[in-house]
């Protein structure tokens, strides 16, 4: 078996799968290039990440990566969220060859512009649960 | 932390085959007792030229020509090459046009890029929906400038069979005019799957691969017409009737000998099985799985494979995802880097590139059996599901559709 044994884990056992009905934030993140895309619900309850669901299309490099960065965030608090790296993702999947670590940096730019997009609506507006870019 | 694989089942026949034990016996004695040069006076080199005269027959008698029309070759690029190239150069001072499809493989698609370079101009027919390409698209193309028309015999990720006695009737056509017009197939996805005869076909050269066909990589050939001139592409002795030098590799052209001599035999009731299994196969996935679709014409296609779309999901993800069950196939779309490069096949068929990353090409070849194929209609389900379930297209899907 040429994989390591986590990414075949989290492709074969996607972790969180599917969207939260009272999401604090839904945010959806392309990769224009190749179309990748990543879906992500956070309930943040206090400044801490209370649950967090996935759904993801592409390449399994991307599937594995947004489901281990679920469990990575999840019962963080936003800033401790907001400081993992796209090396982090990577790493726990055994590593990422360097022309599929686009997969690491979609989990990524999804947390961070879903965490992004939480502080801006606390420092404005009363959550709003349309928005998503879908 | 290893995970017990419970059964590998090969579904990749068309990328390539393992080598038949009989082509293996074959070859052995060519190594070590029979190691001469073909080009040697003495008995070691006459037992090699032999060896090297049998294969050629062999050959010949598998796609309908004679021996002195087989260039032995490394495969199925370096015969691509040298027949586009060598026509091309050959015959330059008649024209300077090449007409192709958009569907070839790789090595006529970048060689006749390479020609382009070079000065010539070359028209890339499209395809319809069934991956097929037009003969009235060919007769508009052809001007008094074209020299070469190289079309594959079957498409390598649908299986497509290209209408090859039609663009040699055209060819025939425009030779009452013009004589210095020719014809080249890839036939290295036809060979050894479906009945492939020179002259029913009317080429004037043809590509085959060995390891497509149970003889080891490395091997191949170039059926060149007699009385067609090509520049050599490879400078040196006069081996292969001064078409590529080089010292023969007596144990590999033995090989490709052997398998063809066996592909011909086996042909017919290859075809049968392999199609009645491939059918099976698909059948059943499309009876299954919902949004599954064929690609390419079902109707006329090489007996080994079919090329699906698995709507809402990545093929490469189903591929590994059967590779972590032992089931090996392809896809002919590849991310990387971040860009994707969806199936120019199917992108050419009009295919949207979603649909073109979606497709999964299963092909079976003389060793797959019916367990191999259950195996497969048992975990597929499973993964397609778990993968539609993660995918925002397919929930995007279900609410457009109102589920």
């Amino acid at each position: 078996m040429t994989y390591h044994a986590s990414f075949a884990d989290h492709l074969e056992n996607p972790r969180n799968v599917g969207e939260l009905p009272d999401a604090s934030i839904t945010v959806e993140e392309q990769n224009p290039a190749c179309g990748d895309r990543l879906r992500l619900s956070l309930k943040v309850e206090n400044d801490l990440i209370t649950d967090i669901k996935i759904k993801a299309y592409g390449c399994p490099q991307t599937l594995a990566a947004a489901s281990v960065m679920t469990e990575l965030a999840d019962h963080r608090s936003v800033d401790e969220a907001l400081q993992l790296t796209r090396q982090q993702i990577a790493d726990a999947l055994g590593g990422l060859p360097r022309n599929k670590m686009h997969a690491a940096a979609l989990a990524i730019d999804a947390l961070n512009s879903a965490l992004g997009k939480l502080t801006n609506q606390s420092n404005t507006e009363p959550a709003d649960n349309q928005n998503r870019s879908f | 932390m290893e995970k017990a694989i419970q059964r590998r089942v090969y579904l990749d026949t068309s990328a390539t085959t393992p080598v038949d034990p009989d082509v293996i016996d074959a070859m052995m004695p060519f190594f070590r007792q029979e190691f001469g040069n073909a080009s040697s006076i003495h008995t070691f080199g006459q037992t090699a030229k032999a060896a090297i005269d049998k294969a050629r027959k062999q050959v010949a008698a598998l796609i309908g020509c004679t021996s002195s029309e087989i260039t032995f070759v490394s495969g199925g690029t370096e015969a691509d090459n040298l027949a586009i190239k060598g026509i091309a150069e050959a015959n330059k001072q008649y024209g300077n046009h090449i007409i192709t499809s958009r569907i070839e493989h790789p090595a006529v698609l970048n060689t006749c890029a390479e020609l382009e370079r070079q000065g010539f101009e070359v028209t890339y027919l499209s395809v319809n929906k069934s991956g097929a390409i037009d003969i009235d698209d060919l007769r508009r193309a052809t001007t008094d400038q074209t020299i070469l028309i190289t079309v594959m015999t079957a498409n390598n990720e649908t299986g497509a069979i290209q209408p090859i006695s039609d663009v040699a009737e055209v060819v025939r056509e425009i030779r009452q005019q013009r004589k210095t017009l020719f014809f080249h197939t890839d036939a290295v996805q036809a060979v050894g799957r479906i009945p492939v005869n020179v002259d029913e076909l009317g080429v004037d050269l043809l590509s085959l691969s060995g390891h497509k066909f149970y003889a080891p990589k490395g091997t191949g050939a170039l059926y060149v017409r007699r009385g067609v001139k090509l520049k050599s592409q490879l400078h040196g002795g006069r081996h292969e009737r001064d078409r590529r030098a080089g010292t023969e590799s007596v144990p590999l052209i033995v090989a490709l000998g052997k398998a063809a001599e066996l592909a011909k035999r086996h042909l017919g009731g290859r075809r049968r099985q392999i199609g009645e299994l491939r059918n099976y196969l698909e059948s059943e996935i499309l009876r299954r799985i919902p949004e599954v679709s064929i690609n390419g014409d079902v109707h006329n296609r090489v007996p080994n494979l079919t090329n699906l779309s698995f709507r809402y999901v990545e093929g490469e993800g189903l591929l590994i995802s059967l590779d972590l069950k032992g089931v090996a196939v392809s896809t002919g779309s590849a991310c990387s880097s971040g860009s994707l490069e969806p199936s120019h096949v199917l992108l050419a068929m009009g295919l949207t590139c979603e649909e073109a990353r979606e497709s999964l090409r299963f092909s079976l070849g003389k060793d797959t059996t019916r367990e191999d194929i259950d195996y497969v209609l048992e975990i597929l389900p499973g993964i397609v599901d778990r993968l539609r379930k993660m995918s925002p297209l397919y929930q995007a899907s279900e609410l457009v559709a109102g589920h």
